[in-house]
């Protein structure tokens, strides 16, 4: 089950638990829309698709916000009703927020923030309320609660109990951070998220590049020089090159580690006298890269040279075309030319001729985004399409494992070992390598049965072309369905490490069900380990196997605890179990196998061993008997230890 | 101009509590609880004295005294002697592969630990840390031995680090203690097994 199906599980749940009637497999097919296509965070989905669901289904929210609860207690994220005085307040500091302030009870205190748009009266300082379905949120690491148009302010008259002192830190924070957004700063200083006031010279200046945005530009004081976007919405008038000017309660924000500088309708906008200040040199550096709405986008780029947020004109050869997973989308593929592929999709609404596979295009005025670290082409109604007549060839390019990143790639492999395929979903997975790395890949079932299904087999060499290169927990691993398999016969790859194997020395403190005597499946090229029943996950009932010993564990060194496998050359080395013994054991044993894991566990729990091998998907694997040692009391390193124990003890004189 | 760091994933990958080295006269000291995070799976530590966090913890050391308590869920109690101190250790029917070694083990064998370091209040006020098991092994002298000289080296390790890294920072806020303790405890240990 992949994570979207269990998102629409728990959906289901939750509409079912408020009295509504689910239906999971359309919430799981909106689920996919919205995260697939359209590339919205699986959390921001969820909580659009329940809120969607709830609205058809005139389910109204009955929050546990009925309970009153202690400031004190309050957790981020909660809806909550809070009773107390109103300390202190203050005035917004922006023009989204109508009051800011403290609310104390016998617990606790905590910072509220009345929003603009929320239209409740502000409140009285040390008036006692009730505060109804407020939010607690928390904003750089203090806790406050914000006041919506959902809230109800309930006046607690009469009331007087003793509050909490526990405010005055708060106040003192308020105090410091609300002179945020009238105080001038430096554009050097500015951090992610803070609503400021800068003055600068606006040194270039470009068309927004999207309707959303009227204008973007550089703009620079002495420290340094930020990218500013001034929103469509805003109705602000564009800046002028070469002018100063100061702009107060802007939203300095961070994309992709790279800060700009958000004009929005609450922003004020005063040009300034040009002063003799000098700016930064960063300015000319930055102009460079500001993109600079159309024009750059006619010139023919590069495939491997677009980054998301870019424009791009390129000429390509259309080298595979997916079903369409979606109405809005009108089709889906990848697109090659001499440096590099990538995956494009062609809108519905774009309204385009129908591409065709291995034709050539030039496309004009594509948009880059980026889909799961890799970046994908979006053909749109701005995107202009010319069919390429003449015949062109075209050299896919080989790219070695280690250089790879995520997107589209064309490799030359050697396949290494299957590994046991963890949903039915999918036909195999396992590891490939080349002279530089070793990369984990994975072959999905064709949901069309009768296409056929190229499967790889061990030790042989292929080339891949326009083999997925995705990116999950920070590991690369390759999706070759849909990726055209030549296998390279007689062919053979000395599989580089690339120095890349690790070693662990320490304590083994776990061994899991795993090791011990295992069976394999006989089947040309699986391999896989068969279950105590002989069953393979792909190839089922098995009457013939093949006899194996492995050990799969924690070796501990008291700072990380590392997974490892350990393969049979390295167990029979480390238990002094051969493989012949162990089914001899198994064999005559009334425990059967688990009499050899029980003397597996026997001979090495607690033990130390070394071991090295490569890292993959954060589990060391120890292939051989030279990987692995055991490692004893040593004499030599005892005197070291006593000696610098000694020696340090009155090493401050 | 200061650029974040990039988010931390979403799904940040599980990883396993490494098992630390003390010895038992530093275990014995631990007064201090605390859990990371809210989560209710969030792992709970106890902070050993020299300055690390600790929730899964290794030692070796000799079995003295090996009891089967509890009427009704009976669960084993064992002693551990190290050239320090000794270990309390508990497994009980939660931890059934623990006290199946445990009850193939002879009193007096040298045996390894794998568990969670456990902090109880007791009711006069102090705190009583004990083991609960995951893993008990028989072993040999020789690894014995070879624990010392690794525990000796990572105490040495904590002391020469204290007061230069968070968890050590809080350890000295609690215990107001002089990380020499430590390096006397290494070294009392090291003679110990010296021969």
């Amino acid at each position: 089950m992949d994570s979207i199906t269990k998102t629409a599980e728990r959906i289901s749940k939750t509409i079912e638990e408020r009295g509504g009637k689910p239906e999971t497999e359309k919430i799981e097919a909106k689920l996919r829309l919205l995260i697939n296509e359209f590339l919205i965070p699986e959390e921001d989905a969820e909580r659009q698709v329940t809120n969607e669901v709830m609205r058809e289904q005139q389910i109204t929210v009955q929050r546990e916000a009925e309970e009153k609860k202690q400031i004190a207690e309050l957790q981020p994220n909660d809806w909550a009703t809070i009773e107390g005085k109103v300390v202190m307040v203050s005035a917004g500091g922006n023009s989204s927020i109508a009051q800011r302030g403290i609310i104390a009870d016998e617990s606790g205190a905590v910072e509220f923030v009345i929003w603009d748009k929320a239209q409740l009266t502000p409140l009285e300082e040390n008036a006692w309320y009730r505060i109804e379905s407020c939010v607690a949120d928390t904003f750089r690491d203090n806790l406050n609660v914000k006041l919506h148009s959902g809230t109800k302010i309930v006046p607690v008259p009469g009331m007087s109990r003793i509050v909490s002192q526990d405010w005055h830190p708060i106040a003192e924070k308020m105090a410091a951070s609300s002179g945020d957004s009238s105080e001038l700063r430096t554009i050097a200083s500015l951090n992610p998220d803070e609503w400021v006031t800068i003055e600068g010279k606006v040194t270039k200046t470009s068309e927004g590049g999207n309707p959303k945005i009227s204008q973007r530009g550089i703009i620079a004081d002495a420290t340094d020089a930020i990218e500013f976007v001034i929103w469509s919405k805003s109705e602000l008038p564009p800046l002028e090159e070469g002018n100063w000017y100061r702009i107060e309660s802007a939203v300095a924000d961070s994309y992709k580690e790279k800060m700009s500088l958000k004009l929005h309708s609450g922003t004020k906008i005063t040009p300034i006298s040009d002063t003799d200040k000098s700016i930064s040199p960063a300015a000319d550096e930055m102009a460079v890269t500001l993109k600079t709405g159309s024009d750059s986008t006619d010139e023919v780029s590069e495939i491997a040279s677009a980054k998301p947020d870019d424009w791009v004109t390129i000429e390509g050869k259309i080298v595979a075309l997916q079903p369409s997973p979606s109405p809005s989308i009108a089709q889906k593929g990848i697109i090659a030319d001499g440096s590099g592929a990538i995956e494009f999709v062609v809108w519905e609404k774009a309204g385009a001729e129908p591409l065709e596979e291995h034709k050539w295009y030039k496309i004009e005025r594509a948009t880059i985004s980026e889909f799961r670290s890799a970046p994908s082409m979006n053909v749109h109604s701005g995107t202009t399409i010319t069919p390429i007549t003449e015949d062109r060839s075209l050299m896919p390019v080989i790219a070695p494992l280690a250089d790879l990143t995520p997107g589209v790639a064309c490799v030359r492999v050697k396949m290494l070992t299957n590994w046991e395929v963890r949903s039915d979903r999918m036909l195999q997975s396992g590891l490939v390598g080349d002279e530089t790395d070793r990369m984990k890949f994975v072959i999905w079932k064709n949901r069309d049965e009768s296409a056929d299904e190229t499967t790889l087999e061990e030790d042989k060499v292929y080339s891949i072309y326009y083999a997925g290169v995705e990116e999950y927990n920070e590991r690369y691993s390759l999706n070759l369905s849909g990726a055209t398999i030549l296998e390279e016969e007689g062919e053979d790859i000395e599989i580089g490490s690339d120095g890349r194997d690790e070693t662990i020395t320490g304590a083994v403190v776990h061994m899991s069900a795993g090791s011990g005597l295992i069976k394999r499946c006989r089947v040309e090229g699986c391999n896989r380990a068969l279950s105590r029943q002989n069953f393979c996950s792909v190839h089922e009932m098995q009457q013939e196997f093949r006899y194996d010993l492995r050990i799969t564990g924690v070796v501990d060194d008291g700072i990380t605890a590392k997974n490892i496998i350990m393969q049979r050359d390295a167990v029979e080395k480390v238990t002094g179990l051969t493989l012949e013994k162990a089914v001899e054991i198994a064999e005559n044993s009334p425990l059967g196998p688990d009499d050899v894991f029980m003397q597996f566990q026997d001979r090495l729990m607690g033990r130390y061993i070394t071991c090295s091998g490569p890292d993959i998907d954060g589990t060391l694997l120890v292939r051989d008997a030279e990987s692995v040692n055991l490692v004893t009391y040593d004499q030599g390193e005892h005197v070291l230890l006593i000696n610098r124990a000694e020696g340090q003890k009155g090493g401050e004189f | 101009m200061s650029t974040p760091a990039a988010p931390a994933g979403n799904q940040r990958r599980y990883m396993r509590e490494p098992a630390r080295r003390a010895f038992a006269a530093e275990v014995r000291e631990v007064r201090l609880t605390f859990k990371d995070g809210e989560d209710e799976k969030s792992p709970v530590y106890v902070m050993l004295p020299s300055g690390i966090r600790c929730n899964r913890i290794f030692f070796c050391g000799q079995m003295i005294r090996k009891e089967l308590k509890g009427e009704e869920n009976p669960f084993y109690s064992v002693r551990i002697q190290d050239p320090t101190g000794i270990f309390f250790v508990n497994a009980g029917g939660y931890q059934p592969e623990a006290k199946q070694q445990i009850s193939r083990i002879d009193e007096s064998a040298w045996v390894a630990v794998v568990g969670k370091a456990v902090a109880r209040d007791t009711p006069d006020g102090t705190t009583f840390v004990s083991v609960r098991a995951e893993s008990v092994a028989e072993i040999d002298e020789d690894t014995y031995r070879k624990w010392v000289d690794e525990t000796a080296g990572q105490t040495l390790d904590r002391a020469d680090a204290f007061g230069q890294t968070e968890d050590s920072r809080k350890a000295h806020e609690f215990y107001t203690n002089d990380p020499e303790t430590y390096r006397q405890m290494a070294l009392h240990a090291l003679q110990r097994i010296t021969f």
